[in-house]
Protein backbone atom coordinates (compact mmCIF):
# COMPACT_ATOMS: atom_id res chain seq x y z
CA UNK A 1 0.00 0.00 0.00
CA UNK A 2 3.23 2.02 1.02
CA UNK A 3 4.78 1.46 -2.51
CA UNK A 4 1.54 2.00 -4.04
CA UNK A 5 1.17 5.34 -2.92
CA UNK A 6 4.74 6.67 -3.59
CA UNK A 7 3.94 5.44 -7.17
CA UNK A 8 1.48 7.60 -7.28
CA UNK A 9 3.24 10.63 -5.23
CA UNK A 10 5.59 10.73 -8.05
CA UNK A 11 3.48 10.40 -10.69
CA UNK A 12 1.64 13.25 -9.89
CA UNK A 13 4.88 15.11 -9.32
CA UNK A 14 6.37 13.81 -12.66
CA UNK A 15 3.64 15.39 -14.30
CA UNK A 16 3.16 18.59 -12.94
CA UNK A 17 7.42 18.88 -13.21
CA UNK A 18 6.95 17.98 -16.95
CA UNK A 19 4.36 19.79 -18.07
CA UNK A 20 6.41 22.98 -16.17
CA UNK A 21 7.45 23.93 -19.46
CA UNK A 22 8.00 26.36 -22.58
CA UNK A 23 6.02 24.75 -25.10
CA UNK A 24 5.90 27.57 -27.98
CA UNK A 25 8.04 31.09 -29.37
CA UNK A 26 7.84 32.99 -31.53
CA UNK A 27 11.68 34.34 -31.28
CA UNK A 28 12.47 37.83 -32.60
CA UNK A 29 16.14 37.62 -34.37
CA UNK A 30 17.92 40.38 -35.22
CA UNK A 31 20.75 40.68 -37.65
CA UNK A 32 19.36 37.87 -40.00
CA UNK A 33 19.75 39.53 -43.45
CA UNK A 34 20.49 36.50 -46.00
CA UNK A 35 18.80 32.91 -46.69
CA UNK A 36 22.04 31.35 -45.60
CA UNK A 37 22.68 32.82 -42.36
CA UNK A 38 18.36 32.20 -41.54
CA UNK A 39 18.89 28.48 -42.74
CA UNK A 40 21.76 28.44 -40.54
CA UNK A 41 20.07 29.13 -37.50
CA UNK A 42 17.36 26.98 -38.22
CA UNK A 43 19.94 24.19 -38.59
CA UNK A 44 21.31 24.96 -35.12
CA UNK A 45 17.93 24.88 -33.52
CA UNK A 46 17.04 21.78 -35.39
CA UNK A 47 19.80 19.71 -33.81
CA UNK A 48 18.14 20.95 -30.27
CA UNK A 49 16.57 17.94 -28.28
CA UNK A 50 13.45 19.38 -27.41
CA UNK A 51 12.34 20.95 -30.35
CA UNK A 52 9.02 19.32 -32.57
CA UNK A 53 8.74 21.74 -35.16
CA UNK A 54 11.98 24.66 -36.36
CA UNK A 55 10.80 27.29 -38.59
CA UNK A 56 13.40 30.28 -39.42
CA UNK A 57 11.54 32.89 -41.26
CA UNK A 58 13.89 35.75 -43.37
CA UNK A 59 11.07 37.64 -43.94
CA UNK A 60 9.95 37.82 -40.55
CA UNK A 61 12.94 37.96 -38.99
CA UNK A 62 11.52 34.99 -36.93
CA UNK A 63 12.16 31.72 -35.75
CA UNK A 64 8.97 30.03 -35.27
CA UNK A 65 9.81 27.31 -32.82
CA UNK A 66 7.44 24.80 -31.31
CA UNK A 67 8.40 22.14 -28.59
CA UNK A 68 7.59 18.57 -27.53
CA UNK A 69 6.08 17.43 -24.75
CA UNK A 70 8.29 16.91 -21.62
CA UNK A 71 11.23 18.89 -23.29
CA UNK A 72 14.02 20.17 -20.71
CA UNK A 73 14.34 23.35 -23.00
CA UNK A 74 14.89 27.25 -21.59
CA UNK A 75 14.58 29.99 -23.36
CA UNK A 76 17.63 30.65 -21.74
CA UNK A 77 19.06 27.90 -24.35
CA UNK A 78 16.73 28.76 -27.34
CA UNK A 79 18.66 32.40 -27.26
CA UNK A 80 22.02 31.19 -26.64
CA UNK A 81 21.88 29.13 -29.58
CA UNK A 82 20.63 32.67 -31.25
CA UNK A 83 23.66 33.62 -30.49
CA UNK A 84 26.04 31.17 -31.13
CA UNK A 85 24.95 31.67 -34.95
CA UNK A 86 25.81 35.12 -35.22
CA UNK A 87 22.45 36.92 -34.39
CA UNK A 88 20.57 38.43 -31.22
CA UNK A 89 17.73 37.36 -30.19
CA UNK A 90 15.02 40.03 -28.81
CA UNK A 91 11.62 40.11 -27.33
CA UNK A 92 9.98 36.42 -27.71
CA UNK A 93 6.12 35.25 -27.69
CA UNK A 94 6.00 32.59 -25.72
CA UNK A 95 3.28 29.61 -24.25
CA UNK A 96 4.96 28.59 -20.98
CA UNK A 97 2.70 26.21 -18.63
CA UNK A 98 4.11 26.51 -14.85
CA UNK A 99 3.58 26.87 -11.90
CA UNK A 100 2.01 30.12 -10.28
CA UNK A 101 3.46 32.28 -6.97
CA UNK A 102 2.17 35.30 -6.33
CA UNK A 103 3.34 37.26 -3.14
CA UNK A 104 2.53 40.83 -2.25
CA UNK A 105 2.28 42.64 -5.25
CA UNK A 106 4.47 40.38 -6.63
CA UNK A 107 3.62 37.67 -9.34
CA UNK A 108 6.19 34.91 -10.79
CA UNK A 109 5.34 32.06 -13.26
CA UNK A 110 7.88 29.24 -12.73
CA UNK A 111 8.82 26.50 -14.97
CA UNK A 112 11.44 23.48 -14.97
CA UNK A 113 14.16 25.68 -15.80
CA UNK A 114 13.13 29.43 -15.44
CA UNK A 115 11.16 32.21 -13.58
CA UNK A 116 8.80 34.48 -15.29
CA UNK A 117 8.25 37.63 -13.45
CA UNK A 118 5.17 38.83 -14.72
CA UNK A 119 4.31 42.34 -15.65
CA UNK A 120 1.88 44.67 -14.00
CA UNK A 121 -0.23 45.62 -17.21
CA UNK A 122 -4.16 47.10 -15.72
CA UNK A 123 -5.02 47.72 -19.86
CA UNK A 124 -6.30 43.93 -20.12
CA UNK A 125 -6.45 42.95 -16.28
CA UNK A 126 -5.29 39.22 -17.57
CA UNK A 127 -3.02 39.44 -14.17
CA UNK A 128 -5.88 39.34 -12.04
CA UNK A 129 -7.47 36.30 -13.43
CA UNK A 130 -4.41 34.50 -12.54
CA UNK A 131 -5.59 31.67 -10.14
CA UNK A 132 -3.44 29.68 -7.98
CA UNK A 133 -1.63 26.50 -9.03
CA UNK A 134 -0.70 25.62 -12.32
CA UNK A 135 -1.12 27.96 -15.23
CA UNK A 136 -0.72 27.94 -18.93
CA UNK A 137 -0.59 31.40 -20.15
CA UNK A 138 0.81 33.68 -23.55
CA UNK A 139 2.57 36.48 -23.72
CA UNK A 140 5.25 39.03 -24.59
CA UNK A 141 9.34 38.13 -22.64
CA UNK A 142 10.94 41.61 -22.95
CA UNK A 143 14.49 41.39 -24.47
CA UNK A 144 17.13 40.81 -22.48
CA UNK A 145 21.13 41.63 -23.15
CA UNK A 146 22.16 38.69 -24.84
CA UNK A 147 25.17 38.60 -22.76
CA UNK A 148 23.47 38.40 -19.41
CA UNK A 149 20.61 36.10 -19.73
CA UNK A 150 20.04 34.72 -16.12
CA UNK A 151 16.99 32.64 -16.90
CA UNK A 152 14.57 35.36 -15.02
CA UNK A 153 12.38 37.11 -17.59
CA UNK A 154 9.85 39.60 -17.70
CA UNK A 155 6.98 38.84 -19.37
CA UNK A 156 3.58 40.83 -20.27
CA UNK A 157 0.38 38.28 -20.14
CA UNK A 158 -1.45 38.17 -23.73
CA UNK A 159 -3.65 34.97 -22.77
CA UNK A 160 -4.69 32.90 -20.24
CA UNK A 161 -5.72 29.56 -21.67
CA UNK B 1 39.37 68.90 -91.73
CA UNK B 2 38.52 65.25 -93.49
CA UNK B 3 40.53 63.23 -91.68
CA UNK B 4 39.02 64.59 -88.48
CA UNK B 5 35.69 64.41 -89.74
CA UNK B 6 36.53 60.48 -90.46
CA UNK B 7 38.04 60.10 -87.13
CA UNK B 8 34.86 61.71 -85.45
CA UNK B 9 32.33 59.73 -87.29
CA UNK B 10 34.38 56.63 -86.51
CA UNK B 11 34.70 57.06 -82.93
CA UNK B 12 30.74 57.62 -82.50
CA UNK B 13 30.22 54.85 -84.80
CA UNK B 14 32.37 52.45 -82.16
CA UNK B 15 30.70 54.57 -79.40
CA UNK B 16 27.16 53.22 -80.82
CA UNK B 17 28.51 49.57 -81.45
CA UNK B 18 30.41 49.17 -78.15
CA UNK B 19 26.83 50.84 -76.27
CA UNK B 20 24.40 48.19 -78.11
CA UNK B 21 26.74 45.44 -76.68
CA UNK B 22 26.18 46.57 -73.09
CA UNK B 23 23.16 44.48 -71.36
CA UNK B 24 19.95 46.40 -70.95
CA UNK B 25 16.64 46.03 -68.78
CA UNK B 26 13.84 44.38 -70.98
CA UNK B 27 11.44 43.42 -67.96
CA UNK B 28 10.94 42.16 -64.91
CA UNK B 29 9.53 38.51 -65.02
CA UNK B 30 6.36 38.47 -62.32
CA UNK B 31 6.28 35.32 -60.34
CA UNK B 32 3.61 33.17 -58.11
CA UNK B 33 2.61 35.25 -55.06
CA UNK B 34 4.70 34.38 -51.87
CA UNK B 35 7.98 32.79 -53.79
CA UNK B 36 11.29 33.69 -53.25
CA UNK B 37 13.39 33.28 -55.85
CA UNK B 38 17.04 32.01 -54.71
CA UNK B 39 19.03 30.32 -57.77
CA UNK B 40 17.76 29.63 -61.16
CA UNK B 41 18.83 26.63 -63.70
CA UNK B 42 18.03 26.54 -67.46
CA UNK B 43 15.56 23.75 -68.78
CA UNK B 44 15.20 24.12 -72.44
CA UNK B 45 12.90 27.49 -73.15
CA UNK B 46 11.94 27.41 -69.41
CA UNK B 47 13.57 28.10 -66.12
CA UNK B 48 13.41 26.08 -62.47
CA UNK B 49 14.12 28.50 -59.83
CA UNK B 50 14.50 27.34 -56.27
CA UNK B 51 12.34 29.09 -53.23
CA UNK B 52 13.83 27.83 -50.57
CA UNK B 53 11.81 30.02 -48.12
CA UNK B 54 8.84 27.92 -49.30
CA UNK B 55 10.77 24.63 -49.49
CA UNK B 56 10.02 24.11 -53.36
CA UNK B 57 11.36 24.45 -57.00
CA UNK B 58 9.21 26.04 -59.68
CA UNK B 59 9.34 25.51 -63.16
CA UNK B 60 7.96 28.46 -65.05
CA UNK B 61 7.66 29.83 -68.70
CA UNK B 62 9.69 33.23 -69.39
CA UNK B 63 6.53 34.86 -68.75
CA UNK B 64 6.52 33.82 -65.21
CA UNK B 65 3.64 30.90 -65.50
CA UNK B 66 3.68 28.06 -63.63
CA UNK B 67 4.59 24.64 -65.28
CA UNK B 68 6.05 22.22 -62.75
CA UNK B 69 7.32 22.08 -59.46
CA UNK B 70 8.85 19.91 -56.78
CA UNK B 71 8.18 20.42 -53.07
CA UNK B 72 9.60 19.52 -49.62
CA UNK B 73 12.57 20.40 -50.05
CA UNK B 74 14.38 21.47 -47.04
CA UNK B 75 15.71 24.80 -48.23
CA UNK B 76 16.45 24.35 -52.28
CA UNK B 77 19.85 26.46 -52.80
CA UNK B 78 21.82 27.18 -55.90
CA UNK B 79 20.71 24.43 -58.37
CA UNK B 80 22.67 23.63 -61.62
CA UNK B 81 20.77 21.79 -64.69
CA UNK B 82 23.21 19.43 -66.85
CA UNK B 83 22.30 16.62 -69.24
CA UNK B 84 18.50 15.98 -68.29
CA UNK B 85 18.98 16.12 -64.97
CA UNK B 86 18.18 18.85 -61.95
CA UNK B 87 20.91 18.93 -59.36
CA UNK B 88 19.29 20.41 -56.18
CA UNK B 89 21.45 20.94 -52.72
CA UNK B 90 19.50 20.72 -49.88
CA UNK B 91 20.67 23.43 -47.41
CA UNK B 92 19.46 21.22 -44.16
CA UNK B 93 20.10 18.07 -44.81
CA UNK B 94 23.34 18.15 -46.53
CA UNK B 95 21.91 15.87 -49.11
CA UNK B 96 22.38 16.78 -53.18
CA UNK B 97 19.15 15.55 -54.92
CA UNK B 98 19.16 14.34 -59.03
CA UNK B 99 16.06 14.92 -60.59
CA UNK B 100 15.52 13.05 -63.73
CA UNK B 101 12.54 12.10 -65.83
CA UNK B 102 10.26 12.44 -62.75
CA UNK B 103 12.61 10.38 -60.18
CA UNK B 104 14.53 12.01 -57.57
CA UNK B 105 17.53 10.32 -56.08
CA UNK B 106 20.83 11.23 -53.75
CA UNK B 107 24.20 12.32 -55.44
CA UNK B 108 26.50 10.36 -54.83
CA UNK B 109 29.31 12.72 -53.05
CA UNK B 110 32.59 10.80 -51.45
CA UNK B 111 33.14 13.85 -49.17
CA UNK B 112 29.93 15.08 -46.64
CA UNK B 113 28.98 18.94 -46.80
CA UNK B 114 28.03 20.92 -44.07
CA UNK B 115 25.41 23.05 -46.11
CA UNK B 116 25.42 22.72 -49.69
CA UNK B 117 24.99 25.90 -50.51
CA UNK B 118 25.74 25.39 -54.65
CA UNK B 119 27.30 23.13 -57.15
CA UNK B 120 28.28 23.13 -60.88
CA UNK B 121 28.38 19.86 -62.27
CA UNK B 122 30.03 19.61 -65.96
CA UNK B 123 30.69 15.82 -67.26
CA UNK B 124 32.36 13.65 -64.23
CA UNK B 125 33.41 17.35 -62.86
CA UNK B 126 31.33 17.82 -59.39
CA UNK B 127 32.11 21.23 -57.99
CA UNK B 128 30.12 21.94 -54.48
CA UNK B 129 30.12 24.93 -52.57
CA UNK B 130 30.65 23.33 -48.71
CA UNK B 131 29.15 26.22 -47.12
CA UNK B 132 29.95 25.80 -43.42
CA UNK B 133 33.30 24.04 -43.80
CA UNK B 134 34.56 27.25 -45.88
CA UNK B 135 35.65 24.78 -49.16
CA UNK B 136 34.64 23.81 -52.23
CA UNK B 137 34.24 19.61 -52.60
CA UNK B 138 35.82 18.76 -55.92
CA UNK B 139 34.80 15.23 -57.56
CA UNK B 140 36.21 14.52 -60.88
CA UNK B 141 35.58 10.57 -61.62
CA UNK B 142 34.72 9.63 -58.38
CA UNK B 143 38.29 11.11 -56.91
CA UNK B 144 37.55 13.68 -54.04
CA UNK B 145 39.71 16.84 -53.52
CA UNK B 146 39.14 20.06 -51.59
CA UNK B 147 39.80 23.53 -52.02
CA UNK B 148 40.57 26.56 -50.29
CA UNK B 149 39.76 26.72 -45.93
CA UNK B 150 38.05 28.91 -43.94
CA UNK B 151 40.07 32.32 -43.59
CA UNK B 152 40.29 36.20 -45.25
CA UNK B 153 43.35 35.75 -46.56
CA UNK B 154 44.67 35.40 -50.34
CA UNK B 155 43.78 31.80 -51.55
CA UNK B 156 41.27 31.14 -48.33
CA UNK B 157 37.11 31.53 -48.01
CA UNK B 158 34.65 32.45 -45.43
CA UNK B 159 30.97 30.62 -46.14
CA UNK B 160 31.11 30.39 -50.09
CA UNK B 161 27.32 30.35 -51.90
CA UNK B 162 28.73 29.21 -55.80
CA UNK B 163 30.67 27.59 -57.77
CA UNK B 164 31.32 27.77 -61.69
CA UNK B 165 33.71 25.07 -63.32
CA UNK B 166 34.77 27.01 -66.28
CA UNK B 167 37.78 26.20 -68.79
CA UNK B 168 39.67 23.48 -66.41
CA UNK B 169 39.32 26.60 -63.34
CA UNK B 170 36.99 26.77 -60.51
CA UNK B 171 35.23 30.31 -60.05
CA UNK B 172 33.93 30.24 -56.28
CA UNK B 173 31.92 33.19 -54.93
CA UNK B 174 33.72 33.54 -51.76
CA UNK B 175 30.37 35.25 -50.13
CA UNK B 176 31.31 36.75 -47.24
CA UNK B 177 34.54 38.04 -48.60
CA UNK B 178 33.04 39.36 -51.23
CA UNK B 179 34.59 38.62 -53.81
CA UNK B 180 35.45 36.03 -56.43
CA UNK B 181 38.40 33.47 -56.35
CA UNK B 182 39.55 31.58 -58.95
CA UNK B 183 41.45 28.13 -58.49
CA UNK B 184 42.67 25.58 -60.89
CA UNK B 185 42.06 21.70 -59.97
CA UNK B 186 44.94 20.87 -57.88
CA UNK B 187 43.67 24.26 -55.50
CA UNK B 188 46.09 26.67 -56.54
CA UNK B 189 44.87 29.77 -56.31
CA UNK B 190 45.06 31.84 -59.60
CA UNK B 191 43.34 35.02 -59.53
CA UNK B 192 41.04 37.12 -56.55
CA UNK B 193 38.57 39.21 -58.81
CA UNK B 194 36.18 41.93 -57.27
CA UNK B 195 38.17 43.36 -54.21
CA UNK B 196 38.33 46.58 -55.65
CA UNK B 197 34.55 46.83 -56.60
CA UNK B 198 32.76 47.54 -53.13
CA UNK B 199 30.96 43.91 -53.21
CA UNK B 200 28.66 43.54 -50.03
CA UNK B 201 28.07 39.64 -50.26
CA UNK B 202 29.17 37.70 -53.45
CA UNK B 203 26.62 35.55 -54.15
CA UNK B 204 26.34 33.70 -57.28
CA UNK B 205 28.73 33.60 -60.26
CA UNK B 206 27.51 32.74 -64.22
CA UNK B 207 29.11 32.87 -67.39
CA UNK B 208 29.04 33.54 -70.88
CA UNK B 209 31.38 33.05 -73.73
CA UNK B 210 32.43 37.10 -73.19
CA UNK B 211 33.08 36.31 -69.61
CA UNK B 212 30.94 36.04 -66.34
CA UNK B 213 28.55 37.89 -64.16
CA UNK B 214 28.64 38.04 -60.38
CA UNK B 215 25.69 39.25 -57.79
CA UNK B 216 26.67 42.00 -55.51
CA UNK B 217 23.70 40.79 -53.06
CA UNK B 218 23.67 43.68 -50.48
CA UNK B 219 24.07 46.14 -52.67
CA UNK B 220 21.24 45.36 -55.03
CA UNK B 221 23.96 45.26 -58.36
CA UNK B 222 25.35 42.80 -60.89
CA UNK B 223 28.74 43.09 -61.91
CA UNK B 224 29.93 41.75 -65.38
CA UNK B 225 33.52 41.29 -66.42
CA UNK B 226 35.33 39.88 -69.35
CA UNK B 227 37.40 36.43 -69.21
CA UNK B 228 40.50 38.62 -67.91
CA UNK B 229 38.14 39.58 -64.83
CA UNK B 230 38.20 43.10 -65.89
CA UNK B 231 34.99 44.89 -65.16
CA UNK B 232 33.19 45.74 -68.23
CA UNK B 233 29.47 46.86 -66.67
CA UNK B 234 27.75 47.52 -63.77
CA UNK B 235 24.14 46.71 -64.16
CA UNK B 236 21.45 48.18 -61.14
CA UNK B 237 18.10 49.01 -62.99
CA UNK B 238 15.30 47.13 -61.54
CA UNK B 239 17.85 44.63 -59.34
CA UNK B 240 16.62 44.38 -55.54
CA UNK B 241 18.76 41.54 -53.66
CA UNK B 242 20.08 39.42 -56.57
CA UNK B 243 20.96 35.97 -55.52
CA UNK B 244 21.59 34.65 -58.84
CA UNK B 245 22.42 35.37 -62.13
CA UNK B 246 22.02 33.55 -65.51
CA UNK B 247 23.30 33.68 -69.28
CA UNK B 248 20.74 32.52 -71.91
CA UNK B 249 22.69 33.69 -75.38
CA UNK B 250 21.42 37.58 -75.64
CA UNK B 251 19.63 37.25 -72.16
CA UNK B 252 20.62 37.38 -68.97
CA UNK B 253 17.93 36.54 -65.44
CA UNK B 254 18.56 38.30 -62.45
CA UNK B 255 16.73 37.09 -59.32
CA UNK B 256 15.32 39.07 -56.82
CA UNK B 257 15.16 37.53 -53.89
CA UNK B 258 13.03 40.35 -52.03
CA UNK B 259 10.15 41.24 -54.25
CA UNK B 260 9.07 37.55 -56.05
CA UNK B 261 10.55 38.92 -59.40
CA UNK B 262 13.14 37.40 -61.95
CA UNK B 263 14.88 40.62 -63.87
CA UNK B 264 15.59 39.91 -67.95
CA UNK B 265 18.38 42.07 -69.87
CA UNK B 266 19.15 41.93 -73.34
CA UNK B 267 22.63 42.86 -75.39
CA UNK B 268 22.49 42.97 -78.96
CA UNK B 269 24.43 40.11 -81.01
Amino acid sequence: MKKLALLVLVMVIGTFSSNAQIQKVDQEVFGMDCAPCAYGLERGLKKMDGLQNVRVSLNDGKAYLELSENNGLSLKQIQKEVKKNGFSAKKAEVVIEGKLISNDDKIEIQTNTETYIVIKDASNGLNSKLKPGTVKVKGIVQDEDDKSLSGNWKIRLTEIF
Amino acid sequence: MNRFIILFFSLMLFSCKEEGRKWKFVKKIELPQKARPLAMAKNGKNLWFSDPDHFRLLKIDLSGKVLDSIVGIQRPMNIDFNKGKLYVPEFLTDTIWVFENGKKSPLSLNAKPEAPAGLNVKGDTIAVADFYNHRIILQIGGQVSFIGKEGHDKGELYYPIDVKVQDNKIYIADAYNNRVQVFDFNGKILNVIGEQDGFNVASAIAFDKNGFAVTDQENSRVLIYDLNGALQQTLTANINYPTDVLFDGNMLYITNFKENTIVEYRKKS
